[in-house]
C-alpha cells in the first residue's frame, strides 16, 4: 500500500512539481484549510505538507491529530514565519525548491519507512 | 502566585539587553540572574536551581557566525532537563529558528521551548508565563 500524503496548497506549478517528485506516494491535494480538515477526517495520512499560507490550519491539526507529522513549505522564508510554523507543531520548515528530489529527500527524512 | 517565585537565567553578551530583560522579568515578579557568556551561565546553572533560561543566540557580537546560545541551549537540555529554554535573537535568520525549534533525534526534542525575536519583549513575557505554567 502506498504511503498517503496530504498537500495543503493551491499553487498550480508547485502542485504539478509535487505530484511528479513524489510520484511513488499517494498524493491528495487540499486547496484550503477546510478541505484539508475534511480529508483528515476521512482518511489517514502519514504526512501533511502545508503551504505557509495555511499556517492557521496547523493549530487545529495539532489539537485534533496530535501525532500527525506536518511540514511547512514557504516561498519566502522568514524568522517569524519559521517560529510560527514550529510553534504550531511543524516538524520541519523549508523553502519550496523545484530541484528534483529536494522535496523527496525531506519526505524520506521525516517518514522513516518512505 | 506561585509562578512569581520562579528563577530565570538571562544570558546575553550585550550589557544593555541583559539589564533590560532582567528589569522586565523582575517587574513581573520573577527572580532573575544574568550572565554574559557560556561559561558564566554554566557556573550559575551549577550553583542555583533555575526554572527557565532566556538565551541570546549570539554570545559574541564581534563574531557573526557565533551561535553559542544554541550550544548553551543544547547543554541545558542535556544536563538540566527541567529548565525551559527560550532562544532570542536580533537577527532575521530562519536557519537559526530551524536549529533551535526543529525536533531532533529519536526523542524528537527541541533545543528551545520557544523562539522570540529580540524586540518582541511583550511576546517574551507571555512566553515565559506560558512555559512556567506548564
Amino acid at each position: 500500500m502506498k504511503v498517503r500524503i496530504l498537500i495543503i496548497d493551491n499553487e498550480p506549478r508547485w502542485l504539478d512539481f509535487v505530484k511528479n517528485d513524489l510520484h511513488k506516494f499517494e498524493i491528495v491535494v487540499a486547496p484550503d484549510a477546510e478541505t484539508a480538515l475534511q480529508e483528515l477526517k476521512k482518511d489517514k495520512f502519514e504526512l501533511v505538507i502545508a503551504s505557509s499560507n495555511n499556517l492557521e490550519v496547523l493549530e487545529t491539526i495539532s489539537k485534533k491529530y496530535s501525532n500527525k507529522r506536518v511540514v511547512v513549505t514557504t516561498v519566502r522564508p522568514s524568522t517569524r514565519e519559521a517560529r510560527d510554523a514550529y510553534r504550531l507543531g511543524a516538524i520541519r520548515y523549508f523553502p519550496k525548491s523545484f530541484n528534483p528530489k529536494d522535496l523527496l529527500n525531506h519526505v524520506k527524512d521525516v517518514i522513516p519507512k518512505a | 502566585m506561585t509562578e512569581k517565585k520562579h528563577r530565570i537565567l538571562v544570558v546575553d553578551d550585550l550589557d544593555d539587553w541583559r539589564k533590560t530583560l532582567r528589569g522586565l522579568l523582575r517587574e513581573e515578579g520573577y527572580k532573575v540572574d544574568i550572565a554574559d557568556s557560556f561559561g558564566k551561565a554554566v557556573t550559575l546553572l551549577r550553583s542555583k536551581k533555575f526554572d527557565l533560561a532566556v538565551l541570546d543566540v549570539r554570545l559574541d557580537e564581534t563574531d557573526e557566525n557565533n551561535t553559542q546560545g544554541l550550544d548553551l541551549a543544547s547543554e541545558i537540555k542535556r544536563r538540566w532537563t527541567s529548565v525551559k529554554t527560550i532562544v532570542i535573537t536580533g537577527y532575521d535568520n530562519p536557519e537559526i529558528v530551524k536549529r533551535a525549534m526543529e525536533p531532533q533525534g529519536s526523542g524528537k526534542k527541541r533545543l528551545a521551548d520557544d523562539f522570540i525575536p529580540k524586540t518582541e519583549t511583550d511576546n517574551l513575557i507571555k512566553s515565559v508565563q506560558s512555559l512556567l505554567k506548564k
